[in-house]
């Protein structure tokens, strides 16, 4: 029936194809078509090769051939060409149909795109591959097994480990591959499983290759299809022992944790990191006395106090979540049912990467440490109490320096109330002048951390300002952070008012210091010059560093240096103050003297912090004190010298002071006291009644002239004193006499001894002019002498001669008996003269006592046929001499002139007598004879030079030894004409002249004019 | 005698002396003159003829140390003798180391004038 064979074909849900006998195709449905595109072309039929990939169509070609040859069915896997161009992969099946003769009559084939089909076997076979490959590299041993339980494939891992071959490992049940020990339970297990269907997991020990046995873990899991049959087991043997080993290591430090955890004072628990409990030790049971199941399972909110419960959770819940250590405080409920404080501190157990792995919490017993907070804040109360107490403004501040309690006094004294000064408002009392200062030292303080000290005026309730010292300290916690502020405010107004009236003090001290008359240096506690006042500096006009040197640069006298220094250290040393004498070295390079006195000043504690010296110039008073000295001495020694003491009678007292001199003058003790009484024990008896009246005179107010009177000596010494004194009226009406006393003694004795040196001297005078005198009677007589033995001695040789010259004789014996006469008259006229006389002193007329002279001398003269003139001043004065003494000087000046003139011619004797200038009465005897040279002016009057005396008389030496004692003098002089002139002066008597009996010997200077 | 015998001048103011020592003199064997000072004895101008010279020293005028001054002034160098009644012992030292041959105190011997003599002559 040839229905319409072809659109079936074309329905067909196939690629179809026939092909004649010989194997042309000549027909494709049109599926085949428009896949590859191609249409049937006429009777050769397709064209193969346009369809084929040139790969395959060889194979193909072959292929067909064969199966055409065959005349059986077959089929050819080659790449078609699809209409896109693609090879495809595609199965051609044939089969004949055959004819009654047995004969293919045709061929009808198919053609099925097997392309996805064979890349799904591909790829399958890829993945049998790849898991082949996988399942050989999976590293561990990998089983397959039937659902029955029979081992279908075992990876290379598996073979290799157990160094068996897969028929070996079959029968892996009967085998030693897995430990006995866990045989059983690892076939049970599976066992179960199969049955189940589920997955199993066990840990067995398999033993490797070398023999040892390792645990592995086994799981199986089973291949399902869609149906959800088993159709496989796959099992994995993952090596755990290292795992094991590990996990019964941690087993074993896990229980040691466990014990230590248990063992540990405290109560740990190991949370989840979702918060969890996870390992609660023992202590924890134990307080809580509850159960670790307990603990862990139900809700464990009813331990915590109620109280505690609502932040605690709420700490809880905020600390799991960000999983940084936190700590909760709370009272957890003990077994007996007390509630201690505790505090849970959290902290988290991280991995590498950060990430919470749980949460280890240790709950600390606080309780105690709690009662202790609590009590220490009930004596912070009372300490608050004493707070308030203390008479200082007392406040702390936080660490930032915000005020957060004041005491009550801070807030008294203010007046304001509390809320009004904290914080930073407190400054608002405090005085606007002051406020910077003492922000910044406030500020600076909480910088660092030290507490700090400023004054400022703080305002009291009443409105005035008070000064007050702010100080604070900080406290400080174990790391040295400041936590709080302390502060105290002491009221400083007292001393501030003290300090300003001091500064005050001390400027006008400077001023002082500066002014004042003398110079003020300032030394360190170690006597290092440090300062000094204006003058100080004026003075020396150097550099204070230069003054600084003054032990070495020369301004200290180098005499004074040594005791200076020392005096100066010795003071620094023992803190004493210093007083000594120095000089320094003015500018001007003058020195001048210094006292320099030095007083330390000393802080509260008695610590010397400061010298000062004040340095006075003494120069002046130096100077006057030596010049007083040397006066002082002078007077002493004048008073000594002189024998005179002086004294001092207060009248109304009775008080006497005695000078040295007069004490030893009254043979007092220098340090004996002087009375009345004393004195009179002094006072020769017979004057006693005399310096009783001279007493009694000054206290009637009276001045008596001097007077003299004599003490008695202990030793029985007789002394003459000359009594001076004077009255003072003081202005107080007080009456003083003050005197002086001379020891006259000596003097008088002198005076006596005087006279009777005197009277000596006249006698030795006279004695002397027996000297002369004897000189002179040698002279004399030794003239005749000589002739006597001149001429006995002629004599003699006369009458020796022969024949004698007897007339010789005669004339010489004549001249001895007229020499021997000659000496004898002499001899005669001297000793009349020379008797001995006490010198008499009288008033004397000397023209009278010249007139008895010149009658003596009469007779003389005459025979020396010498004129004699006289003028006698009639108005000359009387003078008190010895009269006989000037006679024979007159005498031997006539005697003088008359020899004189003896060999000229004119022979002129003048006398006269007048009245001398400065009361004196003057004698001249002048001749005109030979007289004197100039020369011999002087010479004449030597003892050596006395001419030989005409029988009487004496020398012009002793004439003038007796003038001079007079108190005269004797010269000569030449006339202007012949001859000389010889004169002598002696004192007048002048009236009521007190004094010596005897004048004194006076040196004539001007000796002759 | 045949040589002429050595002239010996004495001069005194005393007139005993000028009286008796001439004649001793004589009787030495001296010639002998005698002046009663010693002006007296220059303006004699016996100084150039006489051989010695005895002469006293205290006489009023020119004294007996001064002739021998003016002697030497006058540079007549005469041996001489002085005659004092004066014992000085100073005044015979100096006199002596002025050149005096000797120094006789009144009285003397006439021993110790020949001796003295002999020695100035």
């Amino acid at each position: 029936m040839e229905i319409d064979l072809g659109r079936v074909l074309d329905a067909l849900p196939a690629m179809v194809w026939t092909a004649m006998p010989d194997g042309r195709i000549d027909f494709v449905n049109r599926r085949l078509s428009e896949h590859t595109g191609l249409e049937v072309e006429g009777a050769h039929g397709w064209d193969l090769r346009a369809v084929v990939s040139p790969g395959d169509l060889q194979k193909v070609l072959q292929g067909w051939r064969s199966i055409v040859a065959s005349g059986k069915a077959g089929e050819i896997a080659a790449r078609i060409r699809r209409r896109d161009g693609e090879y495809r992969w595609c199965l051609l099946q044939c089969c004949p149909m055959h004819n009654e003769a047995g004969g293919v009559s045709k061929w009808y084939g198919t053609c099925t795109d097997v392309e996805d089909l064979r890349r799904a076997e591909d790829a399958l076979r890829l993945r049998e591959l790849d898991f082949q490959l996988i399942v050989d590299s999976i590293p561990v041993p990998v089983a397959i097994t039937t659902p029955s339980g029979e081992v279908e494939g075992l990876n290379q891992p598996t073979l290799d480990y157990f160094g068996k071959t897969f028929d070996e490992l079959k029968g892996w049940k009967a085998s030693d591959v897995v430990h006995p020990d866990d045989l059983k339970e690892t076939v049970a297990a599976q066992l179960q499983a199969h049955q189940n269907g589920s997955i199993y997991n066990i840990e067995s020990r398999h033993r490797r290759a070398d023999g040892v046995y390792r645990w592995y873990n086994v799981i199986g899991m089973p291949l399902r299809d869609r149906q959800g049959n088993i159709l496989r087991w796959f099992h994995l043997l993952t090596d755990i022992d290292d795992r094991k080993h590990a996990e019964e290591a941690l087993k074993r430090s896990e229980i040691q944790s466990r014990m230590i955890l248990d063992n540990m004072a405290t109560l740990v628990c190991l949370l989840m990191p979702d918060g969890t409990p996870g390992l609660i030790n023992r202590q924890i049971i134990d307080y809580t006395g509850r159960t670790e199941e307990e603990l862990k399972g139900r809700d464990v909110t009813y331990l915590i106090h109620p109280d505690d419960l609502p932040n605690a959770t709420d700490t809880f819940k905020t600390g799991i979540a960000a999983g940084d250590p936190f700590d909760i405080v709370y009272r957890m409920r003990r077994f007996d049912g007390v509630y201690r404080w505790f505090q849970g501190r959290h902290r988290p157990l991280k991995d590498d990467e950060g990430i919470v792995t749980g949460w280890c919490v240790s709950v600390d017993d606080i309780d105690d440490r709690k009662r202790i907070e609590e009590s220490l804040r009930a004596s912070e109360k009372d300490l608050l109490t004493i707070i308030d107490s203390i008479p200082a403004l007392a406040w702390s501040a936080s660490a930032d320096g915000s005020v957060d309690f004041l005491n009550r006094h801070y807030v008294e004294y203010t007046g304001q109330p509390v809320e009004q000064l904290l914080g930073w408002r407190w400054t608002a009392a405090v005085h606007p002048d002051d406020i910077d200062a003492l922000t910044t030292a406030w500020r600076k303080s909480r910088e660092t951390g030290v507490g700090h000290e400023a004054e400022a005026r703080l305002r009291r309730h009443d409105g005035e300002y008070r000064w007050f010292l702010f100080r604070s300290t900080g406290l400080r916690d174990v790391n040295g952070k400041v936590v709080k502020f302390y502060g105290f405010n002491t009221d400083i107004e007292d001393r501030k008012r003290f300090e300003q009236a001091l500064a005050a003090r001390e400027f006008d001290a400077r001023l002082i210091v500066d002014s004042i008359n003398g110079m003020i240096a300032l030394f360190s506690p170690d006597g290092v010059l440090d300062g000094g006042n204006q003058q100080l500096l004026d003075y020396f006009q150097l550099p204070l560093e230069e003054v600084m040197k003054w032990a070495t640069n020369g301004i200290t006298h180098p005499d004074d240096l040594q005791h200076c220094i020392d005096s100066f250290m010795a003071s620094i040393e023992s803190g004493e103050p210093y007083a000594f004498e120095t000089r320094f070295r003015r500018f001007d390079g003058v020195f001048r003297w210094f006292q320099i006195r030095g007083l330390p000043h000393r802080d509260a504690q008695g610590r010397i912090v400061r010298w000062y010296g004040l340095l006075t110039d003494i120069d002046d008073r130096k100077h006057a004190e030596e010049e007083l000295r040397r006066s002082e001495l002078l007077l002493a020694a004048g008073q000594r010298l002189s024998s005179t003491g002086t004294f001092s009678w207060l009248v109304d007292t009775d008080e006497l002071t005695f000078s040295d001199e007069l004490k030893h003058i009254f043979a007092f003790d220098l340090d004996e006291v002087v009375t009345f009484d004393k004195i009179r024990g002094r006072v020769h008896p017979e004057d006693l009644p005399l310096v009783a009246d001279k007493m009694a005179e000054v206290r009637s107010g009276r001045e008596n002239p001097e007077y003299d009177n004599r003490l008695l000596m202990p030793d029985g010494i007789i002394k003459h004193v000359r009594v001076y004194g004077r009255l003072i009226r003081h202005d107080n009406g007080r009456l003083e006499c003050v005197g002086a006393v001379q020891d006259v003694t000596q003097s008088r004795l002198t005076a006596q001894a005087h006279d009777e040196l005197r009277s000596e001297l006249a006698h030795v005078t006279r004695v002397m002019s027996l000297g002369a005198m004897a000189a002179s009677i040698a002279h004399e007589v030794n003239q005749p002498l000589s002739g006597i033995i001149t001429n006995a001695s002629t004599c003699l040789r006369m009458l020796a001669a022969s024949p004698p010259n007897i007339e010789g004789a005669r004339e010489t014996a004549r001249r001895t008996i007229r020499d021997g006469n000659r000496a004898a008259d002499v001899i005669t006229k001297l000793r009349a003269l020379f008797s001995r006389r006490v010198a008499s002193v009288e008033e004397v007329d000397l023209n009278d006592a010249v007139r008895e002279v010149i009658s003596l001398c009469w007779v003389d003269l005459q025979r020396a046929r010498v004129t004699l003139r006289a003028e006698l001043d009639d108005k000359l004065p009387l003078v008190l001499a010895d009269r006989v003494q000037l006679q024979q000087v007159i005498m031997n000046l006539l005697r003088n002139a008359a020899d004189a003139m003896k060999g000229v011619e004119e022979r002129q004797l003048l006398l006269r007598t007048e009245p001398e200038k400065d009361n004196a009465v003057r004698v001249s005897v002048r001749d005109s004879g030979i007289g004197v040279s100039a020369d011999n002016l002087e010479r004449i009057f030597d003892a050596f030079y006395t001419t030989k005396i005409d029988g009487m008389g004496i020398g012009l030496s002793v004439s003038r030894t007796i003038v001079e004692s007079h108190g005269g003098r004797l010269w000569a002089e030449p006339n202007n004409g012949p001859g000389a002139t010889v004169s002598f002066v002696v004192p007048a008597l002048f009236g009521g002249q007190a004094g010596t009996p005897f004048p004194r010997l006076r040196y004539d200077e001007q000796a002759v004019q | 005698m045949n040589k002429e015998s050595p002239l010996v001048s004495v001069v005194d103011d005393d007139e005993s002396v000028r009286e008796s020592l001439p004649d001793l003199l004589k009787e030495f064997g001296y010639r002998a003159e005698a002046f009663s000072s010693a002006e007296d004895f220059l303006t004699s101008g016996s100084a150039t003829r006489t051989n010695c010279l005895i002469l006293d020293v205290a006489m009023p005028g020119m004294s007996g140390p001064d002739l021998q001054l003016e002697l030497r002034r006058r540079k007549q160098l005469l041996p001489i003798i002085f005659i004092t009644a004066h014992r000085d012992e100073a005044v015979r030292i100096r006199l002596l180391s002025n050149g005096a041959i000797e120094c006789l105190y009144k009285p003397f011997s006439d021993s110790d004038l020949q001796k003295a003599l002999a020695k100035a002559l």
